[in-house]
């Protein structure tokens, strides 16, 4: 059995795997053992009784004495421990059974040839001298090591033994219960961790500085006792509650009480020593004269200190009613809510603490006013004014008169106007504890009137507030400290659906589908997205002092700001697409069909070709349609702001940055598609951050640490080969193919001729429509100049173009009939040579120094892979320069 | 970089060999989310941690500590872990707060303080 209370295996998992194995009468008897220590009484019963086949066994009746000891039953544990006398399991039980039963004697008959060597019979030996010896008992456990409940319970032991010493050592005791708490709770004894704490409690009460904390010590122990602890250990808990929840003063008074019955308790024993004393000589035939003395004297000494005693007794007693008068006094007083209620019931409540009347009033004009009264009012008021007065003005409380017509007066200054109460009758006897007590009244009335007050002032600022809360548009709720609902006003109640008596004074984290919104306040969020259930909202949480104010807007109004903030909004659909050139509407059809599809999009052509129309048609034909579409030129955007601006900053991110924080465009994008425009054109160090943020779909901003979730879909545009830049070590291919899960591309429009005279028609009918004039017509002479050029600009390049000629129309013409002087300059033909191998073919292929310098070097680390020394050489330049141009473009 | 930079719930942790610490973290209930040769990223509820690899370690003293605080089980784990189960040592200290605490070092010897409450007993 000592085995199983040594092993540091939890019981939980030893009692799963007991219950586990094939049904027999050992495996009920273990798992008996292991349910009675895990305190499953009811189980243990069970298995004891399904154990009939080993019910004459030793071990059988061993198990039963223990499962009676666990339970809290030590006359059963004994009757079980006695059928098994011969074992020293059995014995060590027994002990421990007229150990909680008091018998201490008994105890160590039991234990008698056995402590030495059985670990079990050793802890019941230590703890029947723990109060008593504790020494001793420190010396029984000294070296003792075993581990699972035994090594918890010598440590609990040992910690009784240091608190029981004296003086007492609390804190060796609180590191014996230290490392005794650790093993229990891995063991999951509930009762002997419940036993433990309430240890914990009272060394904790005997430290300094550990008073409060033995409160909470008896708070965790509380629920295990209740639960699993015997009645001896309840009513130990009872005690310790006592003790710790009594008020100082009561400690203070019992001390004194103490003292003297000790004193009573001295002079009792000498005189009765003396007694015996006079006896002996009187028998003795000796001289008796002196001790008769002694005698006397100890009898005075005991009568006067038996007078003492009563008379603190008694006094104590007074105290204490009169004490709980006042204390009921000023319980009513503070129940009453307005200064009107005050005034009336202030006489009544304070004539229960004695006399015959009381009246409250004010001096006004020089006359005392009563306000109200309880009782007959006293005649001799009027000839008190001047002394009502003076009391007024001292601000201290007073007894006048004498012995027939003795006054209360208690001063009541409060901020509106000063009130006095006179008491008739009171303060017979005892009169300067009276007036301590008038004092008390008079502190607690201007404490109740000043608190209705303030009551009404809080009352008139939290109408203010409300009305304040609700005049907003946006959605508010304040929380406190606690993260409870102090206040909703009308928007946010509508914006999250809930009704305010529901809410508020809740916690927020347990209102249903709320719990996100109070995860972002308790991260003080600043303007970010959070998904509720019913609606995406835009939430900014600020703390104040002593809880926090969340302003939400619904995200559709978020995102007519974002719209606001980045100029940006989808316009065009499939129908603004005008081709029919067969690659054309190949790349349109593609497009349609992926816009469905939730997945990144590369579209690459030349410049004008309709990339961004492109890409505002897909974002208008997918689900995302109603959320925002927000565009970023990262050509346009200079290198040293684009991060900034893709992921946003916090409030001191850098120098300038904008108190408050900035949100970037990822996060303004919400859950709507956000173009990257001339990606081809992002720094290299960058496409490593954009890569990051597409793998893990969240966002940090600029110097904050939080991770925002992107949910926005990607599209982005190049006019640049890619691939090129890809080999030449100026894009990452790894950024590549994630960007470019779907590929489109857009022919140029040399490239769709038949497409050029629609184009042009559709552009002068646009025109036409917007000048309100007839549409133009083109000369067909005119009309093959337009299909022949070659078109560097692409479409956009001839809805410049058609929109400039037709302005430049008379307003009586009907047609265009004259080529456009940029055509009949740069000719329609095909240019005379191809441009050297290598060369942009158009203005916006030329590449900048910084990237070809990026590419150089790229290229050459990649030649000599990676060997510094030998690329400084070949690019001609110092290895430290090398180092500044790689840490520069991001190269590794 | 020698010493940690702590910005809110991020740390970045300086050691010898990432790939060799970051399971002392995991047992930490962190979790992977990146890695490479010259760094691991792992996270739990409330903070992020980056391993970044270094040459050289500082002295003991200009070393950065961390603080992470568990949940018992954890804590129990890392103290068997550690090769600490023998019944007869003590447990991890437990502050008069009620709160265990364990002092641990990673695998680079980054001293980290873990500490984890006691568990609410069912009312």
């Amino acid at each position: 059995m000592i085995d199983e209370l040594g092993s540091d295996q939890p019981l939980s998992e030893r009692l799963d795997a007991a219950r586990a194995r094939p049904p027999s009468a050992e495996g009920a008897l273990e798992v008996a053992l292991l349910a009675a220590l895990a305190m499953r009484t009811q189980e243990a019963a069970s298995a004891l009784a399904g154990a009939k086949d080993v019910a004459e066994s030793d071990r059988h009746a061993v198990i039963s004495a223990l499962a009676a000891l666990w339970s809290g039953d030590p006359r059963r544990a004994l009757v079980a421990a006695d059928r098994a006398p011969d074992s020293a399991d059995g014995r060590a039980l027994a002990a421990e059974a007229l150990r909680l039963d008091g018998d201490l004697a008994a105890v160590h008959a039991r234990l008698e040839g056995i402590v030495e060597g059985h670990a079990f019979a050793r802890l019941v030996a230590a703890h029947a001298h723990v109060v008593d010896d504790p020494r001793r008992a420190l010396a029984l456990l000294w070296g003792f090591e075993a581990g699972g409940l035994l090594g918890a319970r010598a440590r609990r032991i040992r910690a009784r033994a240091w608190l029981a010493l004296d003086p007492p050592e609390p804190v060796r005791a609180r590191d014996e219960l230290s490392a005794g708490v650790w093993r229990l709770v891995r063991l999951g004894a509930p009762d002997e961790l419940g036993r433990a704490y309430l240890l914990m409690a009272e060394v904790e009460g005997q430290l300094e500085q550990g008073r409060g904390r033995a409160a909470q010590w008896l708070a965790r122990a509380h629920p295990l006792l209740v639960r699993t602890g015997t009645t001896f250990d309840q009513e130990l808990l009872r005690r310790a509650f006592r003790r710790f929840g009594r008020r100082a003063i009561d400690r203070l008074v019992d001390q004194d009480l103490e003292q003297q019955i000790e004193g009573l308790r001295g002079a009792g024993a000498r005189a009765s020593d003396l007694s015996r004393a006079a006896e002996d000589a009187h028998s003795g035939g000796g001289q008796s004269g002196r001790i008769e003395q002694d005698l006397r004297d100890a009898l005075g000494d005991l009568a006067e200190k038996g007078e003492a005693l009563i008379a603190s007794l008694e006094s104590a007693l007074v105290d204490k009613e009169r004490t709980g008068k006042l204390v009921e006094v000023v319980r009513g007083m503070f129940l009453l809510q307005s200064r009107a209620a005050l005034d009336k019931e202030i006489p009544r409540l304070a004539l229960s603490l004695g006399g015959e009347s009381a009246t409250l009033g004010v001096l006004r004009d020089g006359a005392f006013a009563p306000v109200s009264e309880a009782g007959p009012r006293p005649p001799e008021l009027d000839g008190l004014t001047s002394a009502l007065g003076s009391v007024l003005e001292e601000g201290s409380a007073r007894i006048l008169g004498g012995d027939e017509r003795v006054f209360g007066i208690v001063p009541i200054r409060v901020a509106d106007a000063d009130r006095v109460l006179v008491l008739r009758g009171i303060g017979r006897g005892g009169r300067a504890a009276e007036v301590d007590r008038l004092q008390v009244l008079s502190s607690v009335a201007v404490a109740a009137y000043e608190r209705t007050r303030s009551a009404e002032a809080l009352r008139l600022a939290a109408a203010r507030d409300a009305a304040t809360l609700e005049a907003i548009r946006d959605a508010i709720v304040t929380l406190d400290g606690d993260g409870r609902v102090r206040a909703i006003n009308g928007a946010g109640a509508a914006l999250l659906a809930v009704a305010r008596a529901d809410v508020e004074g809740r916690p927020l984290a347990e209102v249903p589908g709320l719990a996100a919104l109070a995860e972002a306040a308790r991260r003080g969020v600043d303007d970010e997205t959070v998904s509720l259930p019913h609606v995406d909202v835009l939430v900014r949480a600020r703390q104040y002092d002593g809880g926090t104010v969340l302003t939400i807007q619904e995200l559709g109004r978020a995102r007519q700001l974002a719209h606001k903030l980045v100029g940006s909004a989808a316009r065009f659909t499939f129908d603004d697409l005008i081709g029919e050139d067969p690659a054309f509407v190949d790349a349109v059809a593609d497009a349609r069909r992926v816009a469905v599809a939730d997945v990144p999009i590369l579209i690459t052509g030349e410049s004008g070709t309709g990339k961004e129309l492109l890409a505002q048609a897909i974002h208008n034909a997918s689900p995302r349609a109603s959320h925002p579409f927000v565009g970023v030129n990262v050509a346009a955007i200079p290198r040293e702001l684009l991060e900034s601006e893709l992921f946003g900053y916090e409030s001191g991110a850098f120098t300038g940055a904008r108190a408050g924080g900035h949100a970037g465009r990822f996060e303004l994008a919400g859950r709507g598609t956000i173009l990257l425009d001339e990606i081809g054109d992002m720094p290299y160090e960058m496409q490593a951050k954009l890569l990051r943020v597409l793998q893990e779909r969240s966002v940090l901003r600029l110097g904050g640490t939080r991770a925002i979730p992107v949910h926005a879909r990607v599209i982005a545009t190049t006019h640049r080969d890619l691939e090129r830049a890809i080999e030449d070590g100026a894009f990452r291919l790894d950024l590549f193919y994630r960007l470019r899960v779907v590929h489109l591309r857009l022919p140029p429009l040399r490239e769709r001729p038949l497409d050029i005279p629609r184009l042009v028609v559709h552009c002068l009918e646009q025109h036409a429509s917007r000048h309100e004039r007839p549409t133009l017509s083109v000369a067909p002479r005119v009309m093959a100049e337009l299909v022949r050029y070659r078109w560097p600009g692409n479409v956009r390049e001839l809805a410049n173009l058609v929109e400039g000629v037709a302005s430049l129309t008379p307003l009586d013409a009907r047609e265009i009939t004259e080529v456009p002087r940029i055509i009949q300059r740069t000719g329609s033909a095909p240019p005379a040579r191809a441009p050297a191998a290598g060369a942009p073919s158009s203005p916006d292929e030329v590449e900048s120094l910084e990237d070809a310098e990026r590419r150089a070097v790229a290229k050459a680390l990649a030649a000599f892979e990676g060997n510094i020394l030998q690329t400084a050489k070949a690019l001609g330049v110092a290895r430290g320069t090398l180092y500044r141009k790689m840490e520069r473009f991001g190269l590794k | 970089m020698s010493i940690a930079r702590r910005s809110g719930e991020l740390v970045l942790l300086p050691v010898l060999d990432p790939g060799a610490a970051a399971p002392f973290y995991e047992l930490l209930g962190f979790v992977v989310t990146s890695e490479d040769h010259e760094e691991v990223v792992l996270e739990k509820p409330g903070m992020q941690l980056v391993l970044e690899r270094v040459d050289e370690l500082e002295k003991d003293n200009g070393r950065p500590r961390i603080e992470v605080n568990v949940d018992i089980d954890i804590l129990d784990r890392v103290w068997r872990t550690d090769g600490r189960d023998d019944p007869t040592l003590p447990g991890p200290t437990l502050a008069p707060e009620g709160v265990f605490e364990y002092r641990a070092r990673d695998p680079s010897g980054n001293r980290v303080r873990i500490t984890a409450p006691l568990p609410e007993p069912d009312r």
